[in-house]
């Protein structure tokens, strides 16, 4: 039967130090109880501890493994055929869909040109959809070069059927807009 | 493509402002390039049916490459600096190089 010591409170015997339990064991703050830590104390940890905060998933990392011809000046979704890392199957299709609800980091690069030709003034722009709509855009700076990158990021909110995809306008004078293989779009939450 | 840009060219009979109004949309589904127009802000013209702008495909076509050919022609005119440097010498030395460098480059890309 265990047995209970009740006392205000507990010093080491001789020095400074003190030690509860020993290898093996487990100490327990019940349910209910609070372990307070006073303002000016430290706790310092050199082994493992688990539980703590938020962690940043889920969260996900995708690229293109190959180019993508787009319509001309038209806003259309991009497809990423290789995942990085995802760390909790929220990416498939083209879509993140987080199933998570709160504030999630997304960024997305494209590096565009017109295959045998030269963009227009207008720029590239890059945009998200959430749930198929518009979730902020940017456009880069005019270029009438062959090529340029671009890279677009935003916080988005998601609850647990939100998804999201990233589009790509590329606005050629002449040739084929081509989104090329080293597009990527990555995602993660944020803790809050 | 489906060259749906330059059938809005045609029927619009201009360049509209792909950014604000018209908005093109391809959304990929299960891989597959369709793309549509997702708004029309146009004011000088309703929005055209599918119909009306399949029927302007040979004119899409028609822009596409003639908008080929700009670009090789721009290319061909070659830099400003060294147009400005033809006609410097063409004014200086009464010669018509300049002139002739044009019209060869157009002869040589002509359009449709």
């Amino acid at each position: 039967m265990a047995s209970t010591i009740f006392v205000d409170k507990v010093d080491p015997q001789s020095g400074t130090a003190l030690e509860i339990g020993s290898s093996g064991d487990t100490m327990t703050v019940p349910s209910g109880a609070t372990l307070a830590i006073a303002s000016g104390a430290t706790i310092t940890n050199s082994g493992t501890a688990t539980g703590f905060g938020e962690t940043n998933t889920p969260a996900f990392m995708v690229k293109k493994n190959d180019s993508q011809t787009v319509s001309d000046a038209t806003w259309t979704t991009l497809t990423f055929e290789t995942e990085v890392f995802d760390t909790d199957n929220t990416f498939a299709s083209n879509k993140f869909t987080p199933g998570v609800t709160g504030k999630y980091l997304l960024c997305v690069f494209v590096y565009a040109y017109a295959d045998g030709g030269s963009l227009e003034g207008t720029g590239i722009g890059l945009k998200f959809l959430k749930n198929g709509s518009t979730e902020g855009y940017t456009y880069s700076p005019s270029t009438t070069s062959n090529q340029t990158g671009v890279l677009f990021s935003r916080v988005v909110e998601s609850d647990t059927d939100d998804y999201f995809e990233a589009q790509v306008n590329i606005n050629v004078a002449s040739g084929t807009p081509t989104a090329n293989d080293q597009a990527f779009f990555y995602g993660y939450k944020l803790i809050t | 493509m489906d060259n749906l840009n330059n059938k809005i060219k045609a029927y619009l009979g201009r360049t509209p402002d792909f950014r604000e109004e018209v908005i093109l949309q391809d959304n990929m589904i299960d891989g597959v390039s369709k793309p549509y127009i997702a708004e029309w802000n146009a004011k000088d013209k309703v929005k055209p049916t599918d119909e009306q702008l399949d029927a302007l495909s040979s004119q899409a076509t028609t822009l596409e490459n003639n908008a080929k050919i700009d670009a090789k022609r721009r290319k061909e005119y070659l830099s400003w600096e060294e147009q400005l440097e033809m006609i410097y010498k063409d004014e200086k030395n009464g010669t018509t190089t300049y002139k002739e460098h044009c019209d060869k480059v157009r002869s040589d890309n002509p359009k449709e």
